[in-house]
């Protein structure tokens, strides 16, 4: 009971807000550059306009895209909500219309899903709960009265506990035996990159996939350790930037190496930028009291991040196969898979089966995520079941390549998928993972 | 964490057991992008231009004598050699000859040469009432469903004064086409000479636009490329083109007409056939596998394989990949060359309306493979996908 209360009055604790506000603006810089990269680079028409086929998230079947006006009007309102929430101008307002439009847009189409983009969300989610805008933002500015210069510590905690799930859940993920025996998929990637800067000699070393592998697996697991600890933060930093640096040199990871930079500040002392600023501190203007203590909400907000990726252990057989629990769960790059699915339709009254190419209703992009997702399949066979009629029965031909393995039946070819149903339960229609060795390049004398 | 502990624990066990690391070998993927590119396509680019020089006097023979049977068998004879070049050039539409929104160094020059399957055999017939047909420079203005090899196809192999429109269409209403049923051959054969014209600019452009600029970039991928900012980029593009395969042969030159696809109401639907003039669809799609297997092999026209995906494969000890790729294409091939090649749709649907069965499922084996582990083993993304981000 003690140590509840220890638990409680630290978390009450006032901080220094300066640390969080600087969050805030990065924060909402990365935001605004994310937002204008969709208008820079056509990827609103191409991702939200171009398909003519969304993937639903179950539950969220009722998400459909607004058209090209809307949609392009639903980026142009995340990059003004972003740059508000830098400038800390109307930051609530601000902040709760980015998180809502920015996972609105998640939510269109499970195939543009991205583990950072989640991120994102949930760190705006949190962020609604706090008052960041009343520390070096235009609010503050604004109505003097409201400013503050200390939050208590639960919400840098929370924060940092949403980021340190997504490094330590992303090594747990790698526990397994390509990634620490085999050194795959990064001995494929690493090979597909010899000419990469500063990669290109890494690429020719027996060693590297594994070791690098390994490094992977480590950096993960520890690196919100030593952000926490003072006397590690600066190196812990300065690796951080240099793994992430690589990381975008190896990959097309757009925004990811850019936010977790960022998302790694919250780890900082809070009063870091008074001390890299040298600001004097003039007067000082505490949280009010109904801001101090993390409400239940809150509490089983924090629970939700721990739980949520855990359910992938509730499923038998391998992940990364099955795929059911993977999403949410923070398994970033952690394999190479390739698949190819033809669906096979009987319909009543056709004599032949028809042989149905997702090109027929996905894009490019879409039908390469979903030939590897059998949650993805199985809504496609729906779709095109009801394209086709009642009673039509909807099988498939879908084989996958997982990192590197010869091509193994991913779904159980006689089951009709326009009888099976989404969920949370087991899929007994998806094949069991392929035991063999994943792939190993050659190596040279 | 007991999982962690036995990962770590097996680690240790196999670090005993294994003999002493080799160094990696990355593959030579510049070697094998330039080489497909200098060995399988361009040669075949120029063999394919260098061609329509002789196909330019057959026609204008055919021109000479409209009503010969025999200038005409010729001009018909000298399309289907054209076509065979080109249809083997088809699965290697990248770089000049691609799109130009889909592929990296796109010109659209390909549709120009050949635009299938957006073919308009009425349209045709709207350019042989009109002037514009007589004149290359007026005709290269015309969208490309009424040039290229496709109109060829139509204008030589099709007889007599009917055309391919409706009885409601305009030329048939306003007496346009009444008005040159007299002299239809006549303009059917100036017609193609105009298109051969224009097939001889179309090639050298792309052999122009090839040689050196894109073969350069190519070679300089990943080392001040104009276009490519990686080998692995450029071979890509490479791969890409080999999913023609997929999409173009067996999902539509061959399940279209099989009856496999929704376009079909009542299968088996020959009509849905490529080549509906000439008749030589299944010869094509022969030709398609032949080409594919020498982009995947950079087998030159002579025969001789050079440093390929399947080199690339080998020297990435990925053997079992290589031969099970090889023998699906030699299959494939080998399949079409003896029970497709020589007859048509029609005949073969009209012995067994599951004919064409074998010849999918043979190409389904090399596309199932290259959809699978070949883009993994060699962590090949698609252009449309590598736009995008990942994690």
């Amino acid at each position: 009971m003690r140590r509840r209360d220890a638990v409680r009055a630290w978390l009450a604790e006032d901080t220094d807000a300066r640390g969080l506000a600087a969050f805030r603006v990065l924060f909402g810089l990365v935001g605004l550059i994310g937002a204008l990269r969709f208008f820079a680079y056509g990827w609103i028409d191409r991702f939200f306009v171009a398909p003519t086929t969304y993937f639903h998230f179950y539950g969220f079947e009722f998400v459909e895209p607004l058209g090209r006006a809307g949609m392009h009007a639903v980026f142009a309102g995340i990059a003004l909500a972003s740059l508000l929430i830098a400038l800390g101008l109307f930051y609530r307002v601000a902040i709760v219309a980015f998180f809502l439009l920015f996972t609105y847009v998640e939510l269109i189409d499970v195939s543009n899903y991205l583990n950072h983009y989640v991120l994102v969300s949930l760190l705006a989610l949190w962020m609604a709960f706090m008052p960041l805008g009343r520390t070096w933002g235009l609010d503050a500015r604004r109505r003097p009265e409201r400013a503050l210069t200390h939050l208590p510590r639960w919400m840098s905690a929370s924060l940092q506990l949403q980021v340190a799930c997504v490094y330590v859940f992303a090594a747990l993920a790698k526990v397994s035996g390509d990634w620490l025996l085999h050194g795959q998929p990064l001995d494929l990637w690493l090979a597909a990159r010899a000419d990469a800067p500063v990669v290109a000699w890494l690429a020719e070393q027996a060693w590297a996939p594994l070791a690098m592998s390994w490094a992977g697996f480590l950096f993960d697991l520890t690196i919100p350790a030593w952000l926490l600890w003072r006397r590690t933060r600066v190196a812990a930093y300065l690796v951080l930037l240099t793994f992430h640096a690589m990381t975008s040199m190896l990959f097309t990871i757009g925004m990811f190496p850019l936010i977790m930079s960022v998302a790694a500040t919250v780890f900082f002392a809070p009063d870091w930028p008074r001390r890299v600023l040298k600001i004097t501190a003039r007067r000082a203007y505490a949280a009010p009291r109904a801001l101090r203590l993390a409400t239940p909400a809150l509490i089983a907000l924090a629970l939700l991040q721990v739980a949520v990726p855990l359910r992938a252990h509730a499923y038998e057989g391998d992940v990364l196969w099955h795929e059911q629990g993977m999403r949410f769960s923070w398994r970033v790059l952690c394999r190479e898979k390739n698949g190819s699915v033809t669906f096979r339709a009987r319909v009543p009254g056709r004599a032949t089966e028809l042989h149905v190419p997702p090109s027929r209703y996905l894009t490019a992009h879409q039908e390469r995520e979903m030939a590897t997702r059998p949650d993805l399949i199985l809504q496609l066979a729906h779709r095109i079941a009801d394209d086709l009629g009642p009673g039509t029965e909807v099988r498939v031909d879908a084989l996958a390549s997982l990192n590197g393995r010869p091509p193994a039946r991913l779904i159980d070819p006689d089951v009709d998928l326009a009888q099976e149903h989404d969920g949370l339960a087991p899929f007994r229609w998806v094949l069991p993972a392929p035991t063999t060795r994943p792939a190993r390049l050659a190596r040279t004398p | 964490m007991k999982r962690l502990v036995c990962v770590v624990a097996l680690a240790a066990l196999s670090c005993g057991e294994d003999p002493p690391p080799d160094p990696p070998l990355t593959g030579n993927r510049l070697g094998a992008a330039t080489s497909i590119a200098e060995h399988a396509i361009l040669t075949r680019l120029v063999g394919f231009r260098d061609q329509l020089g002789d196909a330019e006097l057959v026609i204008a023979a055919w021109e000479r004598s409209p009503a010969d049977p025999a200038a005409r068998a010729e001009a018909q004879n000298t399309f289907r050699i054209l076509m065979e070049a080109w249809q083997t050039l088809e699965p290697m539409q990248l770089g000049p000859a691609a799109a130009a929104d889909l592929g990296i160094g796109g010109q659209d020059l390909r549709d120009r040469v050949y635009s299938w399957p957006i073919v308009n055999p009425c349209r045709v017939d709207q350019e042989l009432t009109e002037s514009a047909f007589e004149d290359p420079d007026a005709l290269a203005m015309e969208n490309v469903n009424v040039l290229g090899l496709d109109a060829m196809e139509y204008l030589v192999f099709t007889e007599g004064d009917t055309n391919a429109c409706a009885p409601n269409a305009p030329i048939n209403l306003d007496g346009r086409w009444a008005a040159i049923t007299a002299e239809v051959e006549a303009r059917r054969a100036r017609y193609v000479r105009s298109l051969v014209t224009l097939l001889q600019r179309d090639a050298d452009a792309i052999v122009d636009a090839w040689q050196p600029a894109f073969t350069e970039a190519v070679r300089t991928a990943g080392a001040g490329s104009a276009l490519f900012d990686s080998a692995q980029e450029a071979l890509n593009a490479i791969s890409d083109a080999l999913f023609y395969l997929d999409k173009e042969v067996k999902d539509m030159k061959v399940a279209e007409p099989a009856g496999l696809t929704m376009t079909c109401a009542t299968p088996p639907c020959p009509e849905l056939r490529e080549s509906r003039y000439a008749n030589r669809s299944l010869a094509w799609v022969h030709r398609n596998l032949i080409g594919s297997r020498a982009l995947y092999l950079a087998e030159d026209p002579a025969g001789t394989a050079h440093t390929g995906f399947d080199a690339l494969l080998r020297e990435l000890g990925q053997t079992e990949l290589a031969d099970e790729l090889l023998a699906a294409f030699d299959d494939a091939i080998a399949l079409a060359e003896r029970d497709y090649a020589e007859r048509t749709v029609e005949d073969v649907l009209a012995e067994s309306a599951t004919g064409l069965m074998p010849l999918y499922d043979a190409i389904k084996r090399i596309t199932d493979l290259l959809k699978t582990q070949f883009v993994t083993v060699l962590d090949l993304e698609l252009p449309m996908r590598a736009e995008g981000d990942n994690d």
